[in-house]
């Protein structure tokens, strides 16, 4: 501030302005390079595991429309937009205290600032924020600042004013602030007031208050039990901080041609993150007020958008005819479209003031196929027009949900000729496949489309088809098989195998699992154990994980292999094992045990082995049964778990010499052990963790200064 | 009664006179010009202005009291301001904006604590009467003196070869110890048009587009784009942004005023220049558009919690910032008179040759690509073969059957390291690709068509190899560490995926003459680059390599790369254009900035005569407008295409090639290339005179041998002045007179 002392007059006055208006300069120059920052493809979906995958263009941006060129000024802050059936486009230009009508036929726009009241007197908007029409020449205006929703015609005459319902919700010191609106084919009003979280006004087409319609619910999810728990331990001001759990009110209402309506309800962030605790609550109510979707219960695609969905702050929606519903984000001004059963048509959009991206969008609704997008940070309107694909996957999307598939497999087949990534183009194929009879080509597009479930039934059909035509052949070799199988018992039972120290333990191995208790008995006191045995019933544990992975049917996962780290696999049941043997090596000499860590290791390695072995052989049966079956497989694997318990039960008697309910005692103790021993190491390991992101700054720091005066 | 008559005359044109002089003092350097470019130049000369350099073209004329000049057009005698006029009475400009009015030069500059702050040439130097104005050959020199010495920068303005050039000398800049400069805008309120004005400004945005004076869009953001892309070492651009086929390769601007015009070429530091425009009623009441230029850069570096900014630091002296002003009339004074303008002047230096080429359609063809795969929990690359060697010939038989004849294939994704990840040096052929009986010598043999083996990565790589280490060879950043790139993902905007290393200037000449040894070994007749003709960065490695200094590099090895190679290249920068055979990718439409009213085929028009050029990939376009804008802009189709069924490349990294079966692009190429072909042997590959809007949605482009081609995207058929119809959706060609 020196400088400015030391200068004159004038300069002073330079030096101010300077400082105001070098910042918008400055801005102004370097604008470009930020507003690039999160463009992707230009439209997008995800895939079954969550990457982000290109897709051909929906909707491009054909034309923006903004109020200079129209010749009524550059619209101010428009928060709302809502075409009618009429053609026509209300548009909420809030800070200029104005509705605008637009003609999208004749692109042409007219502003109504002066509204006359029925008894003549005239009366001015004050920042309106919502509006809408009902395509009979009546338009509803939210007139926010004033209190009241004004319901006129096209011409500014007012046949209906809306004030504060005189009920026994609205109180002396609540305020009626209506938002949003939204009219249904009745024309019933549903208004959206700000701090109204009991739901949304319903007015009848009179005027009279009805009541409220579609509370949002505060759902006693895990988090909100999780803050409450933390909130005992908090002072006052730390809980002033946390949001409160009073359901939001609809930041957004929009009423489709079916009379289900949108609602937008935003979530909280999580403090100094960009995160949200939950995704926004999107509901489409029918006229019960039940909501009808949801995003998290939607298909796969659907579920990875919910995960992604908390970067997002949804701001408005509208629903087609068809039943497509569009979403806008002002958080990254993104658009995304679903099918009337949520799955992802596109993700499209973005920031920045090219056609097609958006500095603060504010509101979205369709009308004809076309999307219209307002942008309240530069008062413009974006029209968006469908594709050549756009037209493609709606059509195919509207044929395949009336359940018309056989229909739709040409419309699938050239929506793959644009996009070979959609999944529900193959699962479209698929099932029309499947209806045709073709189960086995089928089968090849649900495992493209990734779903299991109706891989599932292609692949029961197609197993019938197969037992039906090779049924015989099957029946004949198994009884070769049988045969074989006897003969081979025959000459091995005259085998007699050499005695070294590996055939010593394997068969004292395979006795222990014949016979636990005889087993390890006599392994106890032939000293029959072998620690290289113990490795191999481990590596085959191991492996478990990954060839459950790798082999089980299709019908049952679609499992991504490329998720699986081998080493991670590895270490982890190492791990398990080895924390297990401490842990009870620790607690059975508390309670006089006898076994050595050897033999604890050795031993319980051995008695994973049913268990182990019962596994393969479901993932192998997985691939012969179907779903409905799977019973019979979990039953081995139950089986395998009690023989192996077993085992355990048998190596504590005979190793440790515990007798009846001290071997209960035993187990228990080391599963608290084991416990102990978790919490120990997740102590140990943040305090590394610690220590080591403490030495990299330093390092880091370090090293900086190095690097910079190197030279 | 005559003489009374002559007297009250001249008492009258005396005090007319006087009056004016009293105005002009009062308003000082503002005078009121607003009829005729006669009458401003002779009430400048009273107000100040005197002559000081001219040729037969031009006259420059120079106000010693304040810097300004105007240049004079000989030919239509318009004057053309170096700064804006009647500022003064902008009732939009506010503070900063209305001393910028009136400067030839705006800075924007970090003090010692790292403080932005910002100056100009009036308000910081001519205000106070701190400059300096010499002569030179033809021209003048200002020095100014900003805030005491916070900066000295002189600037010459000269009138040579008919043009008037506007050198800023950075080299000779002089700025306060501890004090960082940005960014300077040269002649931000050059040949401004006032809202009185009719006319347009012209950006290289794309294919080139316009900004109608005076269309109300306040509220809509100024258009800025750096020249030849953003700087990639830039933490804050994303990889989507650097690889925006949009973005500006042509180092140009111009503006259409009163139906005189100006067409500036950047000529020195193009590197560092963004094109900036800025339409009427946003903050001035002018609508300007002008190049300002990133010198040094600077890079937030966060320790822990602590963030610190980081400036670059002059190591030697910077390249000068040179300006060409073309200055066009009569019927020269459109954006196709800039183009052709611009097309002379690059045949003159060499640029460019004058070639009148066959038409072609243009295959990329695909030949692998990689995918992680996994067995028993181990990721392995693998390359899944979407065209091999023997398959391209069954892709070209099939376009035979359908009429297409002698295509360009650009084969891509076929190079063992490139498909690794690693930067490509050899040249060497993937074994995956290459099977069966196909070698790249028949290829390049065939008479079919024309094979272009393409390399997309030289610059970057994601894996090392015995050449490019991932900790030797990158790129470093100001904070001199390596620098990386990855996916960001558009919806949460967090970084993934594997991060991209950009080879260090030391690197770059040895590794793209490497290449050109490989070519020359492997015999490649033809080689097709990608990155090389686009990418320009800096490297703050041992010695600071600018963007200049990275084209210096790429230029001198293209130069001895095109020695035995032929080259293609992918939507090149205007100086790998010297070296170019073929060209793709040319955008056929602007980036779609809320400011550009129209989209014109600038660059089209540039390349026209001289090189075939090919469209962008028209994979998922709708194909009717397709072919009228193939036609529109004299393009060639152009389509990307691979063997292998589509639903290869699901749930890879490669998603983006999804729509790309051959048959189906093949049959979609055909249903267009015979109209393309005809039309295009009409004009006998002659270079295009002009282009001009007929009607909302019909335009008619002109070549030189007399060809009109006319196309109509309108509903409405659209009738010509001799009787013929246009219908809507559709062309016509005829010939013309002249």
């Amino acid at each position: 501030m020196e400088k400015v002392r030391s200068m004159s007059a004038p300069k002073q006055l330079i030096f101010l302005l300077r400082v105001t208006a070098a910042a918008a300069i400055i801005a102004s120059l370097f604008s470009g390079v930020a507003a690039k920052a999160d463009t992707g493809y230009s439209t997008y979906t995800y895939s079954n595991t969550g990457e982000i995958v290109f897709s051909p263009d929906l909707y491009s941006a054909e034309t923006v429309i903004s109020g200079g060129e129209l010749g009524i000024g550059t619209l101010s802050s428009p928060a709302d937009l809502a075409a009618d059936d009429s053609g026509c486009l209300y548009i909420a230009d809030t800070s200029n205290n104005r509705i605008v009508v637009y003609d999208t036929e004749t692109a042409s726009a007219r502003s109504i600032s002066d509204f006359m009241m029925p008894d003549g007197s005239v009366t001015a908007l004050k920042e309106p924020q919502g509006i809408c029409g009902d395509g009979n020449g009546h338009i509803f205006i939210c007139d926010t600042g004033n209190n009241r929703v004004l319901c006129t015609d096209t011409d500014g005459k007012v046949f209906m004013e809306i004030l504060k319902p005189d009920s026994r919700y609205f109180t002396d010191g609540i305020e009626f602030i209506p938002k949003r609106i939204a009219v249904d084919s009745a024309g019933n009003i549903y208004v959206s007031a700000i701090g109204a979280y009991q739901g949304l006004s319903l007015f009848s087409p009179e005027g009279e208050f009805l009541g409220f319609y579609g509370a949002e619910e505060v759902e006693a999810t895990a988090d909100v039990l999780k803050d409450y728990v933390w909130k005992q331990f908090m002072t006052e001001e730390q809980r002033n901080i946390m949001a409160s759990y009073v359901p939001p009110e609809a930041c957004n209402i929009y009423s489709s041609s079916r009379d289900f309506i949108l609602t937008i309800a935003n979530s909280y962030y999580i403090p100094n993150t960009t995160e949200k605790s939950e995704m926004d609550s999107i509901r489409l109510l029918n006229p019960k007020g039940v909501n009808t979707i949801s995003i998290d219960t939607a298909s796969n695609p659907g579920k990875v958008i919910a995960a992604d969905a908390k970067y997002l702050n949804f701001v408005a929606g509208c629903v087609d005819s068809e039943g497509f519903i569009t979403l806008l984000d002002n958080s990254k001004n993104k658009i995304f479209q679903f099918d009337s059963e949520m799955n992802l048509l596109g993700v499209f959009g973005g920031s920045g003031s090219e056609a097609g991206s958006f500095i603060t969008p504010s509101d979205i609704d369709t009308f004809d196929g076309k999307l219209y997008v307002l942008d309240s940070g530069n008062g413009t309107v974006t029209v968006y027009e469908e594709t050549d694909y756009g037209v493609l996957i709606h059509n195919a999307l509207v044929v395949y949900n009336t359940a018309a598939q056989t229909e739709a497999i040409d419309l699938w087949r050239q929506v793959l000729n644009y996009n070979s990534n959609y999944d529900l183009a193959y699962v479209g194929i698929g099932r029309a496949l499947m209806n045709s009879g073709d189960a086995e080509e089928a089968m090849s597009y649900f495992e493209l489309g990734h779903d299991s479930a109706l891989y599932n039934e292609a692949f029961s059909i197609y197993r019938t088809e197969v037992i039906r035509t090779y049924g015989i052949f099957a029946v004949v070799a198994v009884l070769v098989f049988a045969a074989a199988a006897i003969l081979l018992k025959r000459r091995r039972a005259a085998l007699s195998l050499p005695q070294n120290r590996v055939t010593v333990s394997l068969s004292a191995l395979a006795q222990s699992v014949r016979h636990p208790f005889l087993g390890f008995e006599r392994m106890r006191y032939k000293k029959t154990l072998s620690f290289g045995l113990s490795l191999v019933c481990l590596a085959l544990f191991m492996f478990l994980n990954l060839f459950r992975i790798q082999f089980t049917g299709k019908q049952f996962d679609m499992l991504n292999i490329n998720e699986i780290n081998l080493l991670w696999e590895m270490f982890g049941s190492l791990l398990i094992l080895l924390i297990w043997t401490v842990s009870n090596w620790c607690f059975s000499v508390l309670i006089e045990g006898k076994a050595t860590f050897r033999e604890i290791w050795i031993t319980s390695s051995y008695c994973l082995l049913p268990y182990t072995v019962a596994c393969y052989i479901k993932v192998i049966l997985s691939n012969f049964i179907v779903r409905q079956e799977e019973f019979f497989a979990s039953c081995i694997v139950i089986v395998g778990i009690i023989w192996s318990l077993t085992m355990l039960i048998a190596a504590f008697s005979y190793f440790h010499e515990f007798e009846g309910m001290q071997i209960f005692k035993a187990m228990l103790l080391t599963l608290l052990g084991m416990a102990i021993i978790a919490i120990l190491i997740f102590v140990v390991y943040m305090l590394v963790q610690q220590l080591v992101s403490t030495i990299l700054v330093v390092f880091n720091e370090l090293l900086f200064g190095i690097r910079t005066n190197w030279r | 009664m005559k003489k009374y008559l002559l007297f009250i005359k001249r008492i009258m044109s005396f005090s007319l006179c006087g009056v004016l002089f009293i105005l002009c003092c009062i308003s000082k350097q503002t005078f009121s010009a607003e009829e005729t470019a006669v009458s401003v130049s002779s009430v400048a000369e009273t107000a100040g202005y005197q002559r000081i350099a001219g040729d037969n073209n031009l006259e420059l004329y120079l106000n010693t009291e304040t810097s300004d000049f105007y240049v004079k057009n000989l030919s239509d005698g318009y004057v053309w301001n170096s700064t804006a006029i009647n500022s003064g009475e902008d009732p939009f400009a506010a503070g900063i904006y209305r001393t910028e009015l009136n400067s030839l030069v705006s800075v924007v500059y970090y003090d010692e604590a790292g403080v932005q702050d910002y100056l100009n040439s009036y308000s910081s130097s001519v205000m106070d009467g701190n400059f300096k104005i010499e002569t030179i050959n033809n021209g003048f020199r200002v020095i100014y003196d900003m805030d005491d010495g916070i900066l000295q920068l002189p600037v010459e303005v000269s009138i040579k070869e008919g043009s008037l050039i506007v050198k800023v000398l950075t080299s000779q800049m002089k700025a306060a110890e501890g004090y960082t400069i940005g960014s300077i805008s040269v002649l931000p309120y050059f040949a401004v048009g006032k809202s009185t004005d009719e006319g347009y400004l012209f950006v290289p945005d794309g294919c080139g587009g316009l900004i109608s004076f005076n269309d109300d869009k306040s509220g809509i953001a100024a258009y800025q784009k750096r020249v030849y892309g953003e700087n990639i070492t830039n933490e804050d651009t994303s990889l989507e942004a650097l690889e925006d086929d949009t973005s500006v390769t042509l180092p140009v601007y111009g503006i259409r005023k009163n139906g005189s015009a100006m067409l500036c070429v950047i000529e020195e530091g193009a590197s560092l220049a963004s094109i900036n425009a800025n339409g009427a009623g946003n903050t001035t009441s002018y609508n300007q558009v002008y190049a300002s230029y990133s010198l040094y850069d600077y890079m937030e570096y966060s320790i822990s919690a602590n963030s610190k900014t980081i400036f670059e630091e002059p190591d030697g002296s910077l390249c000068d910032l040179t300006e060409r002003f073309y200055f066009l009339s009569g019927g020269e004074a459109d954006y196709s008179g800039m183009a052709r303008r611009l097309r002379e002047s690059l045949i003159e230096n060499g640029t460019l040759n004058e070639h009148r080429a066959q038409a072609a359609a243009y295959m990329t063809v695909w030949g692998g690509i990689t995918v992680k795969r996994s067995f028993f929990g181990i990721l392995t690359d693998r390359v899944i073969p979407l065209t091999s060697t023997d398959e391209i010939g069954k892709i070209t038989d099939y376009a035979k059957q359908l009429g297409i004849e002698s295509p360009v294939v650009r084969f891509m994704g076929w190079n063992a390291q490139e498909l690794k990840g690693k930067a490509a040096t050899d040249l060497k052929v993937s074994g995956a690709v290459e099977n069966g009986k196909t070698s790249f010598e028949d290829l390049a043999a065939s008479k079919d068509f024309t094979f272009v083996p393409t390399v997309e990565t030289l610059l970057s790589y994601t894996k090392g190899n015995h050449i490019f280490s991932r900790f030797t060879t990158p790129a470093l950043n100001l904070s001199k560490v390596a620098f990386t790139r990855k996916k960001v993902s558009p919806t949460t905007v967090l970084e993934y995926g594997k991060a991209t290393y950009f080879l260090n200037a030391g690197h770059i000449e040895k590794h793209l003459s490497k290449i050109s040894s490989a070519a020359e070994k492997r015999g490649f007749t033809y080689l097709g680059l990608s990155d090389a003709g686009r990418y320009l960065y800096e490297d703050f490695g041992k010695s600071t390599m600018k963007r200049y200094d990275m084209q210096d590099i790429v230029v001198n090895s293209l130069d001895s790369l095109a020695e035995n190679t032929r080259l293609l290249f992918d939507n090149p920068n205007l100086y790998a254009l010297k070296y170019a055979d073929e060209v793709v990718n040319i955008p056929m439409r602007t980036g779609g900035h809320l400011l550009l009213d129209r989209e014109v085929p600038f660059y089209q028009i540039l390349l026209s005569g001289c090189m075939r050029y090919a469209s962008t990939e028209l994979n998922y376009e709708n194909i009717d407008t397709a072919l009228l804008k193939i036609l529109e802009t004299g393009s060639m189709p152009h389509y990307f295409m691979y063997y292998a069924s589509e639903s290869a490349v699901k749930n890879t990294e490669y998603s983006e090639l999804c729509g790309g079966f051959y048959e189906k692009c093949l049959n979609n190429l055909a249903k267009i290339y015979p109209a393309v072909k005809e039309v295009f042997d009409r004009t006998e590959g002659s270079a295009i005179k002009s282009h001009s809007c007929l009607d909302e949605g019909v335009y008619m482009t002109l070549y030189e041998n007399g060809t009109a081609v006319y196309v109509n995207y309108s509903a409405g058929d659209y009738a010509l002045e001799n009787g013929a119809a246009i219908p809507a959706g559709g062309y016509r060609t005829e010939v013309t007179a002249d």
